[in-house]
Order: C-alpha cells, then sequence, then structure tokens
C-alpha cells in the first residue's frame, strides 16, 4: 500500500502499450491469414504441387508479399489506434448519452463538490469533471485520456439513492482508480477493443434491420441490389463477430486487482470504509445498467454492469477474463478495514433508513406550526440524496424460521391496508409484498402526491428509453434473489427482474404463489409511472 | 597519473549528488509550500461562508446570541492570523465553535428546514471536507520532506544549506476526520 498519492503517482504501470502490442499483433495474423486465403483462392490453381506437407497460408506468401501485408496491417493497427483513441473521452461521453453536471440543481450540486473535493485530495494535480449518465441504473465510473483530462461519471439513479457519505466513497473510489493510473489504461484498452464492438453491433442491425438505428421499417425499396449488399454485410457481421470475440481479450489486461487498490485508496480518502460498503451492496442489489451503451466498456465500471459476468467466480478462468473482483469479497475486506461484521452494515443501513425517515418526516410536522407558513419559500423541503435501506443478507441467516419475516430485515411483516387492498409491509425498511393480481388495483388508483424524488425518479426512468440500446426488459435478467417469505421455498427462491416491458421498475417477483416483493420507492414509483401516462392520454 | 582521474570522477560523482539532493530538497519545499496555499484557499472560502451563515441562523436562533457572536469572534481571530502556528490555532477553535453552533441549531426544526440553510450547510460541509482533503495532502508533502531532511545522506546537505524542518497541520482531534457534524 503506497503511502502517499505522491508516491501512487510514482508507481503507474503502463500495461498500456502491452495491449497496442496485442492490438498490432491481431492485425499481422489477420492480415497474413486473409491475403493467404485470398490468394489461394484466386491466384494458384490446383495443379500447384509444391504446397504438401506445409501449412497452406505460410507456403503461400513469398517474403515481399508478407512484407507488405504486414506493413499494412501495423499501418491499419496504427490507424485503429489512432482513431478510437482521438478525442476518446467526448466520444464517450456522447456513445453514453452524458451531460455535464449541473450546479445550478441542489442534487447535482452535491455531486459537483464531491467530485471538487476528490480532486482537492489528489493535490489538485488532476481536474476531475463531473458527468451525468441519464438512466435509472446504479454505477458509477471514471476516464482519462493521454492529455490528462479526467472525467468521473454516475447515472442519475445512484445520484438519487445514494447519500452524501456513500456517493463521496463511491467518487472517491473512483479518483483512486484516476491517481493510480489505470484508468489510463482501462479508458484505452475498453475504447480500443470497444470498436469490434459497434462494427458488429452496427453490421448486424443493418442486416436484420435494413437500417442503422434498428428501427423495423420495411426496406423494399432497394430490393434489386439488395442481396448482394447482403452477403457482403453477413461477410462483415461475420468477421467482426470473430473480432468481438478476440476484442474480448482485452479483458485480459485489466486486472480485476485493480479494483481492491482503489477500494483501498477510496478509504484512504475518506477513512469511511462502511460507507463505501454500504454503496457497494446497495449498487450489487440493483440495476446496474446492463443494456445501457456503455455496456461493452465494462471495465470501467465500479461494478460490472454486465448481466452474465464472471465476477463472481475464483477460478483461473475468471481470474483472466473478469474485469472485477466478486463483490462479496470486496465488501468483507471493507467491513474488516472497519473491523465490523456484515450484521454492523445492516445497522448502518437501518440506522441510515431512520435518518431518512426522520428528515422526511419532520418537515411535514413543521409545516402545520405558524411561524413556519409565514416564511417565504419554506414549503419545498430540499431534494437530498436519501439511502435506500437495503440491508445486507451476509450476516443476516439465508433461511427464514417462519413465514411473513421481511425478507431484507427479518422483522415481522404486517398486514396493512393500501388502496383498498391488502398488502405485507415491513416498518423498518419499508418494503411491501403484493399479490401479484392485486399490483394492478394500487396502480389503478389515483394518487393524490407523490414526493418530488419520486417524480423525479419516474422522469429518468421514462427518459431513459433515449438513452438505451434496447429496452433494458429485453437485456435483463432474471436472477434468483431473496426466498419468498410466503411460500419459504429455499431452491425456488424469488426472481430480481422488471415488473414488466413498459415499466422498467425492478422488483422481485415469486413463480411459486405469484406475489411481488416491492423495496422502498418501488411500489409508488410504478404508481407515479402509470399515473403520469394516465394524465398525458387524458391530455389528449 | 591514474589516481588522479580516479580522484576527479569521485570527487565529480559526488558534487553531482549534492546538486541532485539540494535540487530534489528544494522541489519537495515548493510543493509543500503549494500545498499550504491550497489549504489557504478553503480556509478562506470558509471565513467568507461564515457571515452569511450566521445572517441565516439569527432570523431563527433568538436565543442563541451567545453562540453566534462566538463564532463570529473565532471567525475574526482566524482571518487576522499571520503566522502559521496562530492560524492553526485561530483555525481549530474556529472549527470547534462552528461545530458547536451545529449542534444547537439541531434544536430548530424550521431553521434545518430553510433552503438557504440547507445550501450553506452544503457548502461548509463541502469546504470542511476540502480543508481535511489538502489538509491530508499537505501533511504527505511535508513528511516526505521532513523524512528527506532527516535521513542520511541528504540530511547533510539540507543541515549544510539550512533546510528547517517544516510543521504538520495537527488538529487537537487526530483520531477522526474534522468535520463539524452539518448532517443530520
Amino acid at each position: 500500500m503506497p503511502y502517499s498519492f505522491i508516491e501512487i503517482e510514482q508507481s503507474k504501470s503502463r500495461s498500456i502499450y502491452w495491449s497496442l502490442a496485442f492490438l498490432g499483433a491481431l492485425y499481422i495474423v489477420g492480415a497474413i491469414f486473409i491475403v493467404g486465403v485470398v490468394k489461394y483462392f484466386f491466384f494458384y490453381s490446383s495443379s500447384d504441387s509444391f504446397l504438401y506437407g506445409r501449412p497452406v497460408v505460410f507456403q503461400l506468401l513469398d517474403a515481399s508479399t508478407l512484407l507488405w501485408t504486414i506493413g499494412g496491417a501495423v499501418l491499419m493497427s496504427a490507424a485503429h489506434w489512432a482513431t478510437s483513441t482521438y478525442a476518446l473521452i467526448d466520444r464517450t461521453l456522447q456513445y453514453m448519452s452524458g451531460r455535464i453536471a449541473d450546479p445550478a440543481d441542489d442534487v447535482e450540486r452535491v455531486f459537483c463538490n464531491v467530485v471538487e473535493e476528490a480532486a482537492v485530495a489528489t493535490g489538485g494535480k488532476y481536474r476531475i469533471e463531473p458527468y451525468i449518465i441519464p438512466i435509472a441504473a446504479l454505477n458509477a465510473f471514471a476516464l482519462q485520456d493521454f492529455q490528462g483530462r479526467s472525467v468521473i461519471g454516475v447515472t442519475e439513479g445512484l445520484l438519487k439513492r445514494l447519500n452524501r457519505e456513500q456517493l463521496e466513497s463511491v467518487v472517491a473510489h473512483e479518483a483512486g482508480h484516476i491517481a493510480s493510473g489505470d484508468c489510463l489504461e482501462t479508458t484505452v484498452t475498453s475504447v480500443v477493443f470497444k470498436s469490434f464492438d459497434t462494427i458488429c453491433d452496427i453490421s448486424r442491425r443493418m442486416l436484420f434491420y435494413g437500417n442503422i438505428s434498428g428501427s423495423q421499417r420495411s426496406s423494399s425499396r432497394k430490393s434489386g441490389s439488395g442481396g448482394q449488399f447482403a452477403i457482403l454485410l453477413l461477410i462483415v457481421f461475420l468477421i467482426s463477430l470473430l473480432l468481438k470475440l478476440i476484442g474480448n481479450l482485452g479483458a485480459l489486461f485489466v486486472s480485476r486487482q485493480r479494483e481492491y487498490r482503489a477500494d483501498a485508496l477510496a478509504v484512504r480518502l475518506t477513512r469511511n470504509p462502511l460507507a463505501l460498503a454500504e454503496a457497494l451492496h446497495i449498487i450489487d442489489q440493483r440495476w446496474k445498467g446492463s443494456g445501457m451503451p456503455g455496456e461493452a466498456m465494462d471495465a470501467i465500471f465500479i461494478l460490472n454492469p454486465r448481466q452474465n459476468a464472471v465476477d463472481d467466480h475464483e477460478d483461473l478462468f475468471a481470474n483472466l477474463f473478469s474485469t472485477h473482483p466478486p463483490i462479496k469479497s470486496r465488501i468483507g475486506i471493507l467491513l474488516d478495514m472497519a473491523h465490523a461484521k456484515a450484521e454492523d452494515l445492516n445497522k448502518a443501513l437501518v440506522k441510515a433508513q431512520q435518518r431518512f425517515t426522520s428528515l422526511h418526516q419532520e418537515p411535514e410536522t413543521a409545516v402545520q406550526t405558524k411561524e413556519f407558513k409565514d416564511i417565504p419559500g419554506m414549503s419545498t423541503p430540499l431534494p437530498v440524496p436519501v439511502p435506500v435501506p437495503v440491508p445486507v443478507m451476509l450476516g443476516v441467516p439465508e433461511m427464514p424460521s417462519k413465514k411473513d419475516l421481511c425478507p431484507r430485515c427479518r422483522e415481522a411483516l404486517t398486514m396493512e391496508k393500501y388502496e383498498g387492498v391488502e398488502i405485507m409491509k415491513c416498518s423498518l425498511c419499508q418494503g411491501a409484498l403484493v399479490k401479484e393480481m392485486n399490483v394492478l388495483h394500487i396502480v389503478g388508483t389515483k394518487e393524490v402526491h407523490f414526493s418530488e424524488r419520486i417524480v423525479d425518479m419516474a422522469r429518468i426512468t421514462r427518459e431513459q428509453v433515449r438513452v438505451m440500446k434496447s429496452n433494458p426488459f429485453d437485456s435483463i435478467y432474471d436472477q434468483k434473489s431473496i426466498v419468498c417469505p410466503s411460500c419459504l421455498d429455499a431452491e425456488q427462491r424469488m426472481t430480481r427482474r422488471f415488473i414488466n416491458s413498459k415499466y422498467p421498475v425492478e422488483v422481485d417477483k415469486c413463480k411459486l404463489c405469484a406475489r411481488v416483493w416491492f423495496d422502498r420507492d418501488e411500489l409508488e414509483l410504478l404508481q407515479c409511472l402509470y399515473e403520469k401516462d394516465q394524465s398525458a392520454i387524458a391530455k389528449k | 597519473m591514474g589516481i588522479l582521474w580516479v580522484v576527479v570522477g569521485v570527487v565529480g560523482l559526488v558534487i553531482l549528488m549534492i546538486v541532485g539532493m539540494y535540487n530534489s530538497l528544494v522541489q519537495m519545499r515548493v510543493s509543500f509550500q503549494n500545498a499550504w496555499s491550497q489549504i489557504d484557499v478553503q480556509l478562506k472560502r470558509r471565513h467568507d461562508l461564515i457571515p452569511n451563515l450566521v445572517e441565516t441562523a439569527k432570523g431563527y436562533m433568538t436565543h442563541e446570541r451567545g453562540t453566534l457572536e462566538s463564532v463570529t469572534k473565532a471567525r475574526q481571530m482566524a482571518v487576522d492570523a499571520s503566522s502559521i502556528k496562530d492560524k492553526l490555532a485561530a483555525e481549530n477553535a474556529l472549527t470547534s465553535t462552528l461545530r458547536s453552533l451545529m449542534a444547537v441549531a439541531e434544536n430548530y426544526p424550521n431553521l434545518k428546514a430553510d433552503q438557504t440553510m440547507l445550501r450553506l450547510q452544503e457548502e461548509l460541509t463541502t469546504t470542511e471536507n476540502k480543508i481535511s482533503f489538502s489538509r491530508q495532502f499537505y501533511n504527505d508533502e511535508v513528511g516526505r520532506y521532513n523524512t528527506a531532511i532527516q535521513t542520511f545522506p541528504s540530511n547533510l546537505v539540507a543541515a549544510q544549506f539550512a533546510f528547517k524542518a517544516a510543521e504538520f497541520f495537527q488538529l487537537d482531534d487526530i483520531a477522526q476526520r474534522n468535520v463539524p457534524q452539518v448532517k443530520f
């Protein structure tokens, strides 16, 4: 563990040139193969008898052709490198529809401040720009280019769900990547190998839908020349698919150790390992952004946004090809640093929850006092980022002992009337278990008031469609999560998923007893989304 | 003849080493002084925030004139302090009065809900954090410099050219990051 940021700075590694060399080698091998095949099929007749017993392709190239081929390949790989690293930050941010954080907005102001703090902590050496990705998923990333320009980005969902300490620790983690220099490596490696992914995507869309945007429009007009075009595209597609697979080898140059290092640096900075553990756990429990455009650059994120990641394994294959270490061991190390156990993390999260509740109840009672009303501009409290209480499962017994205990905090659920139907609610974490047939009823009942934060989250959930590559519903997940409090089947767990394709609200569904578990916010968010839709229809 | 060359070579090498050590010492000195100026910027910012904070709090805290006045006084002391030692003492005093102000503010729910107050608190939190981060950085730099002037062989060069040990920026309570509890 380096002593200070100056020493971290001095011990920067430069594995970036390894990935450059790898790219060059990739092009050379590819070019020799292609030239060899072309020559074999078009310039040699079968009567050539000197081919026997030697690898065909190498025999086919004489010295000068080989030289030309290699020269061409090196030039091409240099061109690839140059184009993909040119203005790489701007293009990456544009690719992910990022926008710079606005200090005039109160929540984003906090984010700007936290990023500035991180810049101060590294000795003011880096000017770090705060960026926001407008999707409801939870994730954060850092980018750096050769000119030393640095960016820390978070998603809107993260900003709305973490409190200040947790946000500080996440930003400190990203600042740790920037200060230790591995951010430059991962950015460049991801960007260079991402191009294959993009080519693959575009050619597939053109092949199947006839246009780049991927929407289904009839393209019957150009059916005349379509045949040859399609064959060409098919070839491009197959080649790029191969390249994409090879490009995934870029992960070889990204060590999963650097996440541990960045975690350690974040703790050095904020002296608050518990907050980082909380943040990691909250992010891990949620939609991490699978299906978003930046997904191919998984190495730059604090947790892997991909759904099918191999991160949770410890074997050799996982060590080579995964970009992130297992989340449990990361949280475990952080808890050890805090001399805390998993129960302590539970307690901390519950405490954060109680603070959240007191924060949201007090202004309401204050409104009723007389003097409060007399002061102008006081009626709406500042929208503060608040914690979502999702207690950790590490320390809690996996299997609940009896029915109707909260799957998150193991408190007894209480029966409650909500919008005319009965639901089981946890008084501690505000989660609710609802029968699937009752969900429609709750959603259909008109709600008068939603908090500013819920309305904001609904807006983001609506608008993220613009940003996403595809409907998140398609790319997400049927991940086994909690044990259903009603049927207690440890084998057939509930699955974490979006409630339906139109309303991407994350819930846990039980397939056995058709019940849905809503964590805090989730039910309200669904109601708010539905209501916004209804009022939009009414206006028309 | 050969011996002469060896002597000349050794002397030349020693001179080069001394020059190198001298330069690196100067570089370290400049960099911790620079780090100090970073702290100074943040401290000034805190001084600028306090009058606003006191003004906003005054409207609600009618029974706490004493606390507010002590904050104003501590701020004035901190602004007037010139030597590093005075500054440290004054800033520490200011931090503790601010902390007690925030503790008292807990009792005023209306104040806690005030928009201006919330913004000021956020600004104060971030400034306190920046002070503590730049302090960490300054102390890292000072630690590096002090180590260099005390270890052999650079201590010989340091003693010759009068490089003096620098002072750490320490707060009373070192165990914790010293932020007044402005979160509630």
